[in-house]
């Protein structure tokens, strides 16, 4: 049982108690659910003035704690990755859930479900992590991702920098659940950008179906460089059923969301490049 | 713990375990219309009250973050007497039956209202969606926000309806 509740203002009082095995509490909405809290002391980060967006340097700053429905309504957030950001956050849960999760908890809490992750992925965001009396560092989505230590274990995860790169680029984004309000089955992420008729620098990611988001290469080498074809979209479904890695789930069976895995795909690739073409 | 708070306008002074729940305390406060539906997972709203004017699931929020902050729960809201015009319109258009959701659908009709005064029907239905009903079904209840917008702000409704007929 948790035996105290900190409510710190200042940031390196938060780093403090966590590097003492604090929990840190964000939106509280994953640890909350849980059965059981964890054991020692909790630490809220919501008054630590870690919330906010800003344009800085090419990129997009979004703070740990901003909740999802203040990326949900950031008319500010610019170009594809801002307007895939907006799209991914709405489409979490219902808004009282969304007023509650933040961005640094909703990669945190690391479950299977969780919506922002395959999209801090597929837009290559550098997430900042804090601790006691150490200066600031930035990992890749790539690293943060990884099985086993977290980068963030010990510390703080302070804000997420999103790089907004030139060209004419968009996305394609899916997610499949049974109600508005469920879980993710299934995500599919694309982000590409146009080259005169081809596609490049493709990235597409599988959410929900394994512990973490990952990236798709075989199917991504499918498109990459090529114009588009319908045929093409056919192959890359299948590659993405013949590939995909889909966890246990007592929701739906796993041939049931590998069938998802590829129609998914499918359509976030579809999307995107039918967004590309109108640009001109 | 020890934290003050205000509910529904009233300065409190809540203690507390640590890791208790906002929806624990403000029942244990005699807020009965805060309800718990689900077990903890965010999928029904019956707890739903407002964080300084913000809808959020009581179930999962711990209740020291309420400290120096403003809880409404939808005893704030009327009385019989002198129902607010969002219980009104509820009653009114029929979207009340077994009434263990309604408190919850009505703050976060409330929640809607007050940052959108004319809403159309998807953000009505945005602003629902953490919300089951099992015994209406959802048809009055939208019929119930439409009303109570008009009736809160009719000038708004108004102006959105003759942009449509455009």
């Amino acid at each position: 049982m948790s035996n105290a509740y900190h409510q710190p203002t200042r940031l390196d009082e938060a780093l403090k108690l966590v590097a003492k095995g604090a929990t840190p509490v964000a939106g509280a909405t994953g640890l909350y659910s849980l059965r059981s809290l964890p054991e020692g002391e909790l630490v809220d980060v919501t008054r630590l003035g870690l919330s906010g967006i800003s344009l800085e340097s090419g990129r997009v700053w979004i703070g740990a704690a901003t909740t999802l429905t203040q990326i949900g309504d950031a008319k500010q957030l610019p170009g594809c990755e801002g307007a895939l950001l907006r799209r991914a956050a709405k489409a979490v849960g219902s808004r009282p859930m969304r007023n509650m999760i933040t961005l640094g908890g909703n990669l945190a809490h690391s479950a299977y479900w969780e919506d922002m992750p395959p999209v801090l992925l597929a837009v290559e965001a550098m997430v900042e992590v804090q601790r006691a009396g150490e200066p600031a560092q930035l990992f890749s989505m790539a690293d943060c991702l990884k099985p086993g230590k977290r980068p963030w274990d010990g510390g703080l995860i302070t804000r997420f920098a999103i790089p907004l790169p030139e060209g004419i680029r968009s996305f394609g984004y899916e997610r499949f659940s049974k109600t508005v309000n469920d879980y993710s089955l299934c995500t599919s992420v694309c982000v590409l950008r146009r080259e005169g008729q081809a596609v490049r620098d493709v990235r597409l990611v599988l959410g929900a179906v394994q512990p973490r988001p990952y990236r798709v290469p075989e199917a991504e080498k499918l498109v990459e460089g090529k114009a588009f074809a319908p045929l093409l979209l056919d192959e890359l479904a299948a590659k993405v059923r013949e590939v995909a890695q889909v966890g246990p789930n007592f929701r739906a069976s796993n041939e049931y969301r590998r069938e998802l895995t590829g129609t998914l795909s499918r359509r976030a690739v579809e999307t995107a490049f039918n967004w590309a073409m109108r640009e001109t | 713990m020890r934290f003050s708070t205000k509910i529904n306008g009233q300065a409190r002074e809540v203690d507390c375990a640590p890791n208790a729940t906002l929806l624990e305390v403000l029942r244990s406060l005699g807020y009965t219309s805060v309800k718990q539906g689900c077990d903890r997972e965010g999928m029904c709203g019956a707890c739903t009250v407002l964080l300084d004017g913000e809808a959020i699931l009581s179930c999962m929020t711990p209740a020291p973050r309420a400290a120096g902050r403003e809880i409404t729960s939808v005893e704030a809201l009327g009385s019989p007497s002198a129902p607010h015009p969002i219980q009104k319109a509820f009653v009114e258009a029929g979207a009340v039956q077994c009434g263990f959701c309604t408190p919850g659908m009505i703050l976060a009709t409330k929640s809607l209202l007050d940052r959108v005064p004319a809403p159309s029907d998807q953000q009505i239905g945005d602003a629902l969606s953490g919300n089951l009903c099992r015994c209406t079904g959802y048809v009055k209840i939208v019929e119930a926000v439409k009303n109570a917008a008009q009736a809160i702000a009719p000038g708004a409704v108004q102006a959105k309806e003759s942009a449509h007929a455009k």
